[in-house]
């Protein structure tokens, strides 16, 4: 995938921040883009070329579901929020992370 | 996992009908983020730079989206539909012939699945097989049941077997959980409830109903326990009975049913559609073979010359049917030498069973099935070349809208699979309203040949068996007509399609010319049968029977089942004449046991004293036993001698009268008059010589036959058919006729009560049905050709339209320009039937034995043929050349 080397994010570690991302609730592409960037005091950078065909994604799996709502400043939006199914996702890949960036912390301080 | 992928599969199929949505929600969203990022990095421009590619952004996020292959078949399907919207005219005419194309087909197919290969609803009938004994030569003393028939290999086979033998296979064969055996018992006479009427059974074996399969709707089946001998007589009845004789009486169970003057109990009923293993052979009771003293009084059990019963087995679960088969084989030959019959080289063939005992309907019809198989085939062929030479003309007319579309990019593969949908697209709306135009007409056509009742107990559903072929004739269909002219009208060079869109860059239509000829060629191959069958019809109709047919009224009674004996049966007989005679309108009253042209013959060996014969000849004639003055009733003339009459009774020497067949062979350069031959013990003089008159069939040549006294029939007399000649109308008569033998004696049933022209009717049946058939067939044939010859001499005449201007304007006269097209249209038409001719001639050959009295080359009947085809083909192609000639030369040249 060409988008995710340059984000310099791993597929499916995008997946995992989206999940996490919506787990404080229902938000539309941008306002998750926003998040990530802000937590991760803007070293993550979330490219637009990756992130909706993430989200659509994700949706077509059953992780999230989209409804259509109204924004902050009035504008038509379209809202995502996590499902059950998402949940469990999200519960297994950070697990995953967990072991996975433990694995390479011990390595790397050996 | 599964979850997600039907998720997943759920929310595209559900985009797949809201794709505007779709794609004004994507276009939304997107439009949202950007005007988020524009108001925080202040200018729009800006925002859209850092944004990336919006367009390539919605690409991704719409193919996630979509079905992928499915869905560009889904936009084909559609964009096919709009098309053939648009060109309602092309898509009626194609869709017709089709169904009608298809409707044929699927109309006998489905009638060859009823009749012939349908599984009777029986357990496991995948496990059935039909028991059969094969021979080189064979003849027989008593043989009744399943005829003997010829089999490919040069071998007769035939299904009927004595009890002795049965015994020893079942007792002894291996690999068979069961052999089970039945045999019909014809007109019964019932009394139950009360009431006194005739039904239709079996005599079966006690392992009949566990072999066979069949379960008790209500109580009990019949078991083995209930075929020993000395055990209560019990019988089971079916649905059909139960449902019109007791009205579903759940007390039927237990009462008493009075078969043939014996009393049974009723200990089941069969549940609805079981019938037996012949397949729409009429059944009402089942009863075990221990009952046959009672009521098969003909088929002594344990006769060993009495060959009677058919045999099935349901093989073991995982047996070798070869085995089986051979363990049945070692066991036949050494049976055969206690039964004097004559067989040579005997052997046993097992036959599928789960569609039933090969008799009956499943002999009379296959031939006659298959070959108008043969017949809807060909018409679905000349429906297929029609519609190629219809699409061909059609890609032509699009030649500019397909090379637009190759202009703008469409791959010549895609716009293949595009015209291959709209074949298909116009296939399967001929298969559906073929199949329901067959299903239709598929009951109509049964009752049509099959005798009233028997239609109901074939299983005539639409089955899983005739919708796989219907659809797979449909896919069939659509690749044959469709797949040619797609690859035709793909193959555009869109600067030259698009360049000028005139008539007279259209191409040449060499391939629709030729498909035309091949429609030609196969209309004349139904055309041909179809004429062939039609002399057949005629021929028989115009068969001279040999007695007067008019004013005959029949009838069938069995005065035998209902407990008359020897005298006493033939005082009763006697007795019902003279009434019957009394009759005002009669003139005169005969009897005889067997009903002429009724497809039945008996025939009797003898041997004439003091001749010697070569090895392996024997005499045999077609044998009547009659009442008296048989042959002035019938009117078939007398020669020599004496009519048969009262004072020919048990005590009297025994006589015949002969045929002149009879004379001819057996006393070729005597006087037949007086001469004696021999029957079994006893001498037969010859008192009369007649004419000869048709016997069992009218297509049958006229056999050696003698005509004897029934008073003198040696053993037990059974049913007798009526004659009675009227000087009204036959059928006038009938009411009082009937009256007459109730009051004799209401027990004694009457039945196949038609007149003699009726029973001659009756028994060409089958060949009228054939006839009609065919022949709407070559109409249909015929139809098609001459609509497909229209449509490419209008396309020609179009194309040619500025030459033929010129012409004129140069000239030439109109007539000159009629001929000319009508030379071109007939061209084609005798190029089809050079090739059809031969074709024809040959494939005739096929049909030769359901022929009569014309031969399978008749020249008179191709001839008829090809002028007939000559003729519509003239008709069809007048139509385009008048509209050339009549062409203004001046608008035509101002026009290009």
């Amino acid at each position: 995938m060409g988008e995710a080397k340059d984000t310099g994010l791993l597929q499916g570690t995008l997946d995992m921040l989206v999940l996490k991302t919506l787990t404080r609730g229902a938000m539309h592409g941008y306002a998750i883009a926003e998040h990530i960037q802000q937590t991760s005091e803007e070293i993550l950078r979330v490219e637009e070329g990756a992130l909706y065909p993430a989200l659509h994604r994700l949706e077509l799996r059953g992780w999230l579901a989209a409804e259509w709502g109204v924004s902050g400043n009035n504008r038509r939006a379209k809202y995502y929020r996590l499902t059950a199914a998402g949940r469990k996702r999200l519960a297994s890949e950070s697990d995953n992370w967990r072991r996975l960036s433990g694995a390479v912390m011990r390595v790397m301080e050996a | 996992m599964v979850r997600e992928w039907m998720t997943a599969a759920w929310l595209r199929l559900r985009a797949l009908f809201r794709r505007r949505q779709l794609d004004r929600d994507l276009e939304d969203e997107l439009a949202f983020h950007l005007a988020m990022k524009a108001e925080r990095v202040g200018s729009e421009p800006a925002a859209r730079r850092r944004f990336g590619n919006v367009a390539g952004i919605r690409e991704t996020c719409r193919e996630l989206w979509s079905l992928g292959r499915i869905e560009i078949l889904w936009q084909d399907f559609r964009y096919s539909l709009r098309l053939l919207r648009r060109s309602p005219v092309f898509t009626i005419v194609a869709v017709a012939s089709l169904a009608l194309g298809i409707g044929a087909n699927t109309l006998i197919f489905s009638l060859i699945n009823t009749v012939l290969l349908k599984s009777l609803p029986v357990r496991d009938p995948h496990e059935l097989r039909v028991v059969l004994w094969s021979a080189t030569k064979a003849s027989f003393e008593n043989y009744s049941g399943a005829g003997t028939r010829p089999q490919p290999s040069g071998l007769r086979t035939g299904g009927s077997f004595s009890y002795p033998i049965y015994r020893e296979f079942r007792d002894r064969a291996a690999g068979f959980s069961d052999l089970f055996a039945f045999a019909g018992v014809h007109e019964a006479s019932v009394v139950h409830r009360g009431e006194a009427f005739t039904a239709t059974g079996l005599a079966v074996s006690g392992n009949f109903c566990r072999g066979f399969g069949v379960r008790a709707l209500l109580g009990r089946t019949l078991t083995p326990e209930d075929d020993r001998a000395g055990a209560p007589p019990v019988a089971v009845v079916t649905h059909s009975y139960w449902e019109r004789r007791a009205a579903f009486d759940p007390g039927i169970l237990g009462q008493n049913i009075m078969l043939n003057g014996s009393g049974y109990t009723v200990v089941g009923v069969l549940p609805p559609k079981v019938y037996g293993p012949v397949p729409g052979a009429e059944t009402d009771f089942l009863v075990p073979l221990s009952a046959q003293p009672r009521i098969l009084p003909r088929f002594p059990l344990e006769s060993q010359k009495h060959w009677w019963l058919q045999v099935m087995g349901r093989l073991e679960p995982g047996a070798d049917e070869r085995q089986a088969r051979a363990s049945l084989e070692v066991l036949f030959p050494p049976l055969l030498k206690a039964s004097a019959q004559r067989i040579e080289q005997a052997g046993i063939v097992l036959e599928d069973g789960r569609s039933g005992a090969v008799t009956g309907y499943k002999i009379q019809f296959r031939r006659p099935l298959l070959f108008l198989l043969g017949a809807v085939g060909l018409v679905l062929l000349i429906a297929c070349a029609n519609l190629a030479s219809l699409l061909l003309a059609r890609g032509a007319a699009r030649r500019r809208e397909l090379a637009l579309r190759t202009a703008i990019g469409a791959g010549r593969f895609r716009l293949v699979r595009q015209l291959l949908v709209e074949s298909l697209l116009l296939s399967l709306a001929g298969a559906g309203l073929g199949l329901a135009l067959g299903a239709s007409a598929r009951t109509v056509l049964l009752s049509q040949v099959l005798p009233a009742g028997a239609t109901a107990r074939f299983d005539t559903a639409t089955d899983a068996r005739v919708l796989a072929f219907t659809l797979a004739l449909a896919l069939i269909t659509a690749l044959l007509f469709g797949l040619g002219p797609a690859f035709r009208a793909a193959r555009v060079d869109p600067v030259c399609g698009l360049r000028d869109d005139s008539a007279r860059t259209a191409p040449r239509l060499r391939l629709g010319k030729g498909l035309v000829s091949a429609q030609v060629a196969l209309s004349l191959l139904l055309l041909a049968g179809a004429g062939l069958m039609l002399r057949t019809l005629v021929n028989i109709w115009s068969v001279e029977p040999g007695f007067q047919t008019e004013g005959l009224l029949l009838f069938r009674l069995n005065a035998a089942t209902a407990g008359y004996k020897e005298r006493q049966l033939v005082d009763f007989y006697e007795r019902v004449r003279q009434r019957a005679a009394a009759i005002p309108g009669v003139t005169a009253v005969t009897l005889s046991d067997v009903r002429l042209v009724s497809g039945s013959v008996s025939t009797w060996g003898f041997t004439v004293p003091g001749r010697v014969l070569k090895p392996g000849e024997h005499l045999q004639a077609n044998t009547l036993f009659v009442g008296d003055a048989f042959l002035a009733t019938m009117g078939i003339p007398l020669l020599l001698g004496r009519d048969l009459a009262a004072s020919d009774n048990a005590d009297a020497p025994q006589a015949a009268v002969v045929n002149e067949a009879f004379a001819r062979t057996i006393f070729p350069s005597e006087v037949p008059l007086g001469k004696t031959f021999r029957v079994g013990k006893s001498d037969i003089q010859i008192v009369g010589v007649c004419r000869d008159a048709k016997y069992s069939q009218l297509t049958r040549a006229t056999e050696p036959t003698m005509y004897r006294p029934y008073r003198q029939k040696s053993g037990q007399l059974g049913a007798m058919h009526f004659e009675v000649r009227t000087a009204t109308p036959p059928l006038s008569v009938a009411s009082a006729v009937r009256r007459a033998v109730t009051v004799l004696d209401r027990n004694v049933p009457l039945t196949d009560f038609k007149t003699q022209e009726a029973q001659i009717e009756e028994s060409i049946a089958p060949q009228r049905l054939l006839t009609i058939l065919c022949g709407s067939f070559a109409a249909l044939a015929v139809l098609l050709s001459a609509v497909g010859l229209y449509g490419v001499m209008a396309y020609t005449v179009a194309r040619r339209r500025a030459e033929i201007g010129i012409r004129l304007a140069l000239g030439a006269d109109r007539g000159s320009v009629l001929r000319m097209i009508l030379r071109e249209a007939l061209l084609l038409v005798a190029a089809g039937v050079a090739v059809g001719l031969p074709a024809a001639l040959a494939l005739t050959r096929l049909v030769e034995r359901a022929l009569f009295g014309v031969k399978p080359q008749d020249p008179a009947t191709f001839a008829g043929a090809v002028l007939l085809l000559l003729a519509v083909a003239a008709a069809a192609a007048w139509v385009p050349a008048r509209r050339a000639s009549r062409l203004e030369p001046v608008t035509l040249l101002r026009c290009e």
